[in-house]
């Protein structure tokens, strides 16, 4: 849910306009290199979240599931 | 030893390019790129890639190079055996294609090198596994590097595959058109509105599109747009996560059940499969086209008689079953899209970078099995003119007459005037002995369809 949630969070930041024809006197390059420095912020911080959640959740279940193996061994 | 001539698709990078001598394909590596072709050998990256079946694999070579001054050295490259763009891909060949260039990438940096281009047209495919071609698109990584190939994977592999997902698997042939693949805001304004919330086309498609509109004349200082290794990573596996969760939804096409809609019964369809395999196994052709191939059930009777089949139909659905039959068994076919009426052609610079069918032919035997009637009905092409171009393209033909009294012919016909006099087995074979000697023939079913095995005649 988290990562949806920043996925909606992201889209709404970057676009809502439509995009404008590139005419190719302008330098596609330059535009994708800075990009690059965004997305990557994003990405980074959307694949810690991602490890902590699971990180977060494997905890939770390895507990719940050391419990069941407990139980079934009783 | 005669002169070398440089090949015409290999001119824009400076690190090397392919050459040709006495009919072998090498590589000359130049000195600029001394320091990153020696990483690659000694980092065990090449070793690792090759292991794993997706790099091509070279030996270093005593042929003197193309041009001796820039040289650093000569590689000959394992060959592969029938080089295709992604224009003539299924979906799954585009997609399997975008993921081995992205493990590529992954695998790179793990040995402290970086993917410098990501280049649709640097991935072959080998029985089913997509292999990349280039070993001169590595470069050490440093850290805060950009991946320099983010735009070209987004315009060659992204676009297309996003295109294709959430509008039309026709929007493929875009790539015909964009030799560097489909412009970012072409693609932005094509996608459906909803595909700006996903992040993967919100973010590498319109938001990417955007920028590079608003910031094409920023001067930006490299030293402090640094990217950490983290991050730079980061957009790797995103890339990758939202390919690999990719699916298309096939459209019903015509050709989708067309086995279990002809008119053959079980016994002629045998008794044309047995014909097919005989005149194979007969004359063992190294290399096999078959055009018009449906999900390439005749392509694999050809591939089982030892030969590597190159499958080619129009129908994006059949040729992605086809693709995925060859990927599960492994098997020697290559599975292409193209509409026969209107063959890939030369592209590019000189109309050269990007060789036409013909140019990478002639085929040892061909197959046109129900085929020409869609053709000559279908697309009014003289049957002389097919059977010439057939001439141009195989050197040995196993060609289907379908007469007019097949109901799929009666289809064809049932809405049009019947404007095709010279369509009959005389006219048929009239056709093709101007080009062609017939060397056998055998009635395949009770409507009067006809094999005919031929062998083109000397060019006089």
């Amino acid at each position: 849910m988290s990562m949806r949630l920043y996925a909606l969070f992201i889209c709404l930041l970057v676009v809502f306009a439509a995009a404008t024809p590139a005419w190719a006197y302008l330098d596609p390059g330059t535009g994708s290199y800075l990009f690059q420095l965004l997305i990557g912020l994003l990405a980074g911080t959307l694949m810690t979240v991602k490890i902590y959640w699971h990180k977060i959740r494997s905890f939770f279940t390895r507990d719940k599931n050391a419990k069941s193996n407990d139980e079934s061994e009783q | 030893m005669r002169e070398a001539n440089r090949d015409a698709a290999s001119f824009r990078d400076p690190s090397g390019f392919i050459f040709h001598r006495d009919g072998a394909l090498f590589r000359q590596v130049n000195e600029s790129y001394r320091e990153h072709y020696d990483l690659l050998m000694q980092s065990g990256l090449y070793k690792s890639l090759v292991r794993e079946g997706v790099l091509i694999r070279h030996e270093e070579s005593e042929v003197p190079p193309a041009e001796q001054s820039t040289a650093y050295k000569v590689l000959q490259p394992e060959l592969v055996p029938f080089i295709s763009y992604p224009y003539e891909w299924s979906f799954s060949q585009l997609q399997n294609a975008a993921v081995t260039t992205l493990k590529i990438q992954q695998r790179a940096m793990e040995h402290g090198m970086i993917l410098k281009d990501a280049s649709a047209y640097n991935i072959q495919f080998h029985n089913g596994r997509a292999v990349f071609i280039d070993t001169l698109s590595f470069e050490r990584y440093e850290e805060g590097m950009i991946w320099p190939a983010y735009r070209q994977f987004c315009q060659h592999f992204l676009a297309p595959l996003l295109l294709i997902v959430h509008r039309d698997v026709r929007l493929q042939r875009l790539l015909r058109d964009f030799i560097d693949g489909v412009p970012l805001d072409l693609a932005a304004g094509l996608l459906p509105f909803k595909t700006k919330f996903s992040f993967g086309a919100g973010a590498h498609i319109h938001a990417h599109a955007r920028w590079q509109t608003s910031h094409g004349g920023t001067v930006i200082d490299r030293e402090a747009a640094r990217l950490p290794r983290a991050r730079l990573e980061a957009i790797v596996a995103q890339l990758l996560d939202c390919i690999e969760n990719l699916t298309w939804k096939k459209p019903k096409t015509e050709w989708g059940d067309y086995y279990d809609a002809t008119n053959y019964s079980k016994e002629d369809f045998e008794k044309k499969k047995e014909t097919v395999r005989k005149w194979c196994e007969l004359h063992s052709p190294k290399t096999v086209w078959d055009f018009g191939s449906n999900n390439g059930e005749f392509s694999r009777i050809a591939a089982e008689a030892g030969a590597f089949v190159v499958s080619i139909d129009g129908d994006p659905v059949a040729v992605e079953e086809n693709y995925k039959t060859v990927r599960k068994r492994g098997e020697n076919i290559l599975p292409l899209c193209m509409d026969l009426s209107n063959p890939s052609p030369g592209l590019g610079w000189m109309e050269q970078e990007r060789k036409s069918l013909s140019d990478r032919g002639p085929a040892e035997m061909g197959l046109a099995l129900a085929l020409v009637h869609h053709l000559a009905i279908g697309a009014n092409i003289p049957l002389e003119l097919i059977a010439e171009w057939f001439a141009e393209n195989t050197r040995r033909l196993i060609v289907e007459f379908v007469p007019k009294s097949d109901s799929q012919v009666e289809r064809l016909l049932a809405n049009r005037d019947d404007i095709f006099d010279r369509y009959s087995a005389d006219g048929f074979v009239e056709a093709f002995e101007r080009f062609f000697t017939i060397e056998d023939r055998v009635e395949v079913s009770a409507s009067g369809r006809i094999l005919f095995l031929m062998k083109r005649r000397p060019n006089e």
